[in-house]
């Protein structure tokens, strides 16, 4: 590619784009920023081929973290949190009667929109753990490299992360569906996944 | 395992290599035994099982061919930029390289030539002793010892060395009149100088800076050279 390949820049490309694209969606909810941080990204690899070094890092890693600087400064710049629905009284998701409901909405459309709205609200420091660690299924030791942190940092962000996921996905389904709770904790404890 | 051990490992339960296996363990005995961390369990999975739901949903999602388009078209121009600019360079250091060429070749010119022109005027001091004698009685003269003697010099030297050489050379010679040289300046004063008898090598005319014909080109020459007292020649004659 140094030397002017095409094919293998189109070839590049095409395998990396997608999850710099999801990142980048995942973390703003703006498609058509995610394609312009996307067309940076590569254009920044374009415009300067040897700021990539292997010793330092996979090549992956290094575009993530071309793109998370790109990211942070849109979150910074245009805030884009989505404000989520307050309770309308009650605490009903404390149960674990609640939970049957979040899983009988799983498969729906409308459930993804309103976890993709949850993560959006998270602190970027947490979101971007979330985004890397849960949905591109990162390893830690990968994540703290993007995320420029120790491995310990990023497990603790997570598990803060999930704990606000928890709280507003809660809220969220909290409005009553008239279904009870099918999964008692002691039988759901015993199953491993 | 207490629950507070439990609360700490609870999201990395399900996740791939996440705890050991002895760990592992005891988080699920613990779990079984205790409701409030099995319920923390429980509704940590639905929080993972939500976001693998997105991760899901998301898996197709990709940036547009567009921008493909864009990007390729950018690459394009940066390789004919980079080749450019390497032509460029290439240019550049076939330029630096003749510029010293020339730049040493001139040094190198004047540096023989000025070797070459002392090491005559030693030569041509021991074999020549009548154009010196001539010289020195026209620089005795009063009077133009603090002038350009450029004009008795060479009237001397004409005349004497014509006279001197006679000695030197049985054969009668002629002599022209004297050229000054094209590197000479013309506009310094001459306080003093010495005529000296030289012989010339084809090389040596071009390091003088004159033009020759092929014909004389072709063999050696005599000359008178004026070297004035700063071992600059100033001018020169030709000798038949």
């Amino acid at each position: 590619m140094m030397a002017g390949d095409e094919q293998a820049f189109v070839a590049l490309y095409r395998r990396r784009q997608g999850p710099i694209y999801r990142y980048a969606l995942q973390m703003t909810g703006n498609p058509g920023f995610a394609e312009e941080i996307t067309q940076e990204v590569f254009m920044a690899l374009i415009r300067d081929l040897k700021a990539f070094d292997p010793s330092r890092g996979t090549l992956g890693a290094y575009l993530y973290g071309i793109c998370r600087n790109y990211v942070l400064r849109y979150v910074a710049e245009e805030s884009p949190y989505v404000g989520l629905p307050e309770p309308e009284g009650g605490n009903g998701f404390t149960e674990p009667t609640a939970f049957s409901d979040l899983l009988s909405d799983l498969a729906e459309a409308e459930t993804v929109e309103r976890v993709r709205r949850a993560v959006l609200t998270l602190p970027p420091h947490h979101r971007e753990a979330v985004v890397l660690c849960d949905l591109h299924e990162m390893s830690y030791e990968d994540a703290a490299q993007v995320l420029r942190c120790p491995v310990g940092t990023v497990r603790s962000r997570l598990h803060r992360a999930r704990e606000l996921l928890f709280t507003k996905l809660k809220r969220v389904s909290s409005v009553p569906t008239g279904q009870t709770d099918s999964a008692p904790a002691q039988s759901e404890s015993g199953r491993r996944l | 395992m207490n629950c507070q051990s439990f609360r700490e490992i609870v999201h990395e339960i399900d996740r791939p290599n996440g705890v050991e296996v002895g760990t592992l363990d005891a988080a699920l005995g613990h779990a079984q035994a205790c409701t409030r961390c099995a319920r923390h369990l429980h509704r940590s999975r639905q929080v993972a099982s939500r976001l693998r739901a997105l991760a899901f949903a998301d898996e197709s999602q990709q940036a547009s061919t567009r921008t493909e388009e864009h990007l390729l078209a950018a690459f394009r121009a940066q390789s004919r930029r980079r080749l450019r600019w390497r032509a460029v360079a290439g240019w550049i250091a076939a330029a630096a390289a003749l510029a010293l060429a020339v730049a040493g070749g001139t040094l190198w010119r004047h540096a023989s030539r000025s070797l070459w022109l002392a090491a005559h005027s030693e030569a041509a001091r021991g074999t020549v002793s009548a154009p010196a004698a001539a010289r020195s009685q026209a620089l005795s003269s009063p009077g133009e010892t603090r002038r350009d003697v450029r004009p008795s010099v060479l009237n001397a030297a004409h005349t004497g060395g014509a006279k001197a050489t006679g000695r030197l050379q049985p054969e009668p010679e002629t002599a022209g009149e004297f050229i000054p040289l094209p590197f000479a300046d013309d506009d310094a004063p001459l306080g003093s100088g010495e005529v000296v008898r030289i012989r010339l090598s084809e090389a040596d005319l071009g390091l003088l800076g004159l033009s020759v014909s092929q014909e004389a080109y072709a063999q050696p020459l005599t000359a008178d050279v004026v070297i004035g007292e700063d071992g600059v020649a100033r001018a020169i004659r030709f000798v038949e």
